[in-house]
């Protein structure tokens, strides 16, 4: 326990938890979505992810770093846990999720510079876990096909019946979504359960940003660059503005410049290290799935910015206030 | 337009003072105003002294009663030397009148003449505690800018939004007499800009554009000079630099009215206004209190603390724990309890290098041995620290109080 023998002599009313809190709030529309979606399995699969990593990462940190009571539980990681489940397909057997999350807790709890993450923990899960078990995390299942939110694992020749494309894998083959760029945004394409609902995951964005959670210059630069990529090299299938919104709202490029530029833990804390951390993770994405499609690279793209983060850091250091030559031509309307 | 700084933090208000006009203290049993180590007293201990007696001299500063009642000389008290005045019942009633009201039209003043009647007066600034004929002194020829930082200490206290609007004759009559003094071209009132009352009131008497301008600012704390010069004129001190280095000079708005009022009616400045402000008990307010007022009488004039509460001066985020008498630079007494808080690992959020006025990242104290840059820039402003949603105390741990930490 810390008392104030100094100032300040206030604190915030903001904690760690309440910020767990605004994410599990901004998170409600994506999981509301997913689960009208496809169905309750939905709820389980968060369920499973976001209790295991709790309760993993309570016993990592009482007997691995023995922190004081109080300090153990951590809700970011119950976030983290949610946000790796909406990383898998709904068809997925219930250890993918347990798999998740002991991959979340080992993320989480790698900090070898300045108590970042080396990795983003659920964009770190979600790649190995499609390295790991590539049949499970592609077994994408059209929406409104509903499967039991109980059962360990689906029956695969259940699976296959309700089986689609998903416009990431129809992008591999150099062809373009034809649903049309509405479906990708509302959320009716086929999917992870939570990268489907870029309109929620929009919403979700925006709720972040008026609660100070996030910051939207990492995410508009990890976007921006990528749109405009996608309208200078069009496919030769498709019209280029189309193909341009279908890169865009494919996969996981939303999800990951929402999310996966704003856990602070293994981004820049600096705004233009931001801006800088998004710019690069969307030119190398759009660069690698040109060029190598059908996986979703941004996963890796990411994780290697994340390795990076700690040095764009101290390039982009604010200069000291009292170290500037004072600027005196700019001068005020009341001078 | 709202005028803004980098960095600086944003408490929330929990009682509005504003409303509450300027009130006397009614009860004072002792007053103790600091005395330098050349301080001399002019007249003997255990001497009947009314208001506005002579008591002495203090760093070339006369030193006036505060209160009707016996002088108890030069004392000692905890390491630090005060004249001391007991008090009688009727403390506040009469002065003795030692100078003459200044008769002279402001425009035939000059520069010394003002001076003289600063220091003759006993006016103190009381943003930065210096006598202000000190102050006119010190100024070259290249003052340009007059401005009188109406903003608050803290998001809690209203004292100088209350100066401005029960004030605001004696307010706009001294900044003429400063900008005379000064040889500015201007006068900038500065006030946090929901101020509007404030503003509406300075702008009936300061009617004259091309003398007089009003600024908004953001209402983020704290405002020091640094946070003033960026928010006004977009310019930032180096380190060891004033505000007067750039062409402007910055004073509070009760040092004004006290020049104004001591020059109209020849009595020096004898009190302080304070804002003393509870934590929503309704007990608390504005007030005129005699200056060197002892806290003890100010925390039984104003109904008692609370248990486990302390009065910090000036500022939640940047004061010290009020104790002993009421300072020159007081401006403000803010109810304050211990916090207990539970220190959580760093989430590298940013909130402290976001309002950080002066763009330093503190959270690098947690990773960085070399904490010499960190302790070189800070201004020990507190924001950093109030922010941190884990509750790292980062400003002990720039300045190297290591004790506090070792507690969490």
């Amino acid at each position: 326990m810390q008392k104030n023998v100094t100032a300040p002599f206030v604190h915030t009313e903001k904690t760690v938890h309440d910020r767990a809190i605004e994410w599990f709030v901004a998170l409600s529309p994506i999981l509301v979505w997913s689960v009208f979606m496809f169905g309750a399995r939905v709820l389980s699969l968060c369920l499973i992810s976001s209790c295991f990593a709790v309760g993993l990462d309570y016993l990592v940190r009482r007997y691995v770093f023995k922190m004081q009571k109080g300090t153990r539980v951590d809700l970011m990681t119950a976030v983290y846990g949610i946000l790796s489940a909406f990383m898998m397909p709904v068809a997925v057997s219930f250890f993918v999720p347990i798999l998740a999350s002991v991959f979340v807790v080992l993320a989480k709890n790698i900090k070898p510079f300045r108590a970042k993450h080396l990795f983003n923990p659920f964009v770190f899960s979600a790649a190995m876990l499609n390295l790991l078990c590539k049949t499970q995390m592609t077994a994408f299942t059209r929406p409104f096909a509903y499967f039991s939110a109980f059962s360990f694992s689906i029956d695969e020749k259940l699976v296959s019946g309700y089986r689609v494309i998903s416009p990431l894998q129809y992008m591999a083959d150099g062809s373009v979504y034809e649903d049309g760029v509405l479906a990708q945004l509302y959320g009716y394409a086929s999917g992870c359960i939570g990268e489907i609902a870029v309109a929620a995951i929009l919403v979700a964005l925006i709720w972040l940003c008026i609660r100070k959670e996030a910051d939207w210059r990492g995410t508009v630069a990890f976007l921006v660059p990528i749109l405009l990529l996608a309208l200078m090299y069009p496919s030769d299938d498709a019209e280029s503005n189309y193909y341009a919104y279908s890169v865009l709202l494919s996969g996981s490029i939303v999800f990951l410049a929402a999310f996966g530029t704003n856990e602070s833990l293994s981004v820049p804390m600096t705004k233009t290290g931001r801006y800088v951390f998004g710019f690069v993770c969307g030119v190398l994405t759009f660069i690698l799935r040109k060029t190598s499609g059908g996986f979703e690279w941004g996963y890796i793209v990411v994780l290697v910015m994340n390795i990076v983060t700690p040095f764009i850091e101290e390039f982009t250091k604010p200069k000291v206030l009292n170290e500037k030559k004072g600027n005196n031509e700019k001068r005020r309307n009341n001078d | 337009m709202i005028l803004n700084f980098t960095g600086g933090a944003r408490p929330n208000r929990r009682t509005l003072y504003g409303k509450h006009k300027i009130k006397n203290i009614e009860k004072c049993s002792v007053i103790c105003i600091l005395a330098e180590d050349n301080a001399r007293a002019c007249i003997p201990n255990s001497t009947a002294v009314k208001r506005g007696t002579l008591l002495g001299e203090n760093a070339g500063t006369p030193v006036y009663s505060s209160v009707n009642g016996v002088f108890r000389g030069i004392t000692a008290i905890e390491g630090k030397k005060y004249f001391v005045v007991m008090a009688n019942s009727d403390f506040a009633n009469g002065v003795e009148r030692v100078h003459q009201p200044e008769t002279r039209s402001i425009t035939n003043l000059t520069r010394e003449d003002i001076i003289e009647s600063a220091k003759k007066f006993a006016i103190i600034d009381s943003r930065s505690g210096q006598p202000l004929w000190k102050m006119l002194s010190n100024i070259g020829d290249n003052c340009r800018r007059l401005v009188i930082d109406c903003t608050e200490t803290d998001a809690e206290c209203a004292i100088n939004y209350r100066l401005c609007i029960d004030k605001a004759k004696s307010l706009v009559g001294g900044a003429k007499v400063l900008i005379q003094a000064t040889g500015a071209l201007k006068c900038v009132f500065a006030a946090e800009y929901y101020r509007n009352t404030a503003f509406k009131h300075i702008a009936e008497y300061a009617n004259d554009n091309k003398l007089f301008a009003l600024a908004q600012l953001d209402e983020k704390y704290p405002y020091g000079d640094n946070a003033l010069m960026e928010a006004l004129y977009i310019k930032s001190l180096q380190k060891g630099q004033t505000a007067l280095d750039l062409g402007v000079f910055v004073v509070a708005p009760e040092t004004v009215i006290a020049l104004y009022d001591a020059m109209v009616s020849g009595i020096p400045q004898l009190d302080r206004y304070v804002s003393v402000c509870f934590n929503n008990t309704g007990k608390g307010g504005n007030f005129s209190m005699p200056r060197g007022m002892t806290l003890h009488d100010i925390i039984e004039c104003c109904g008692g603390l609370e248990s486990g509460h302390f009065f910090a001066e000036n500022s939640l985020l940047s004061g010290v724990r009020a104790k002993g008498v009421l300072t020159d630079k007081t401006r403000a007494l803010i109810s304050a309890k211990v916090l207990n808080k539970v220190q959580l690992p760093c989430i590298s959020c940013g909130k402290c290098a976001e309002v950080c006025p002066v763009r330093l990242m503190p959270n690098e104290v947690l990773f960085n041995k070399d904490r010499s840059e960190l302790k070189k820039y800070c201004i020990s402003c507190g924001a950093c620290e109030f922010s941190c949603p884990s509750n790292i105390p980062l400003l002990s741990l720039i300045k190297g109080e290591e004790n506090a930490v070792k507690e969490a």
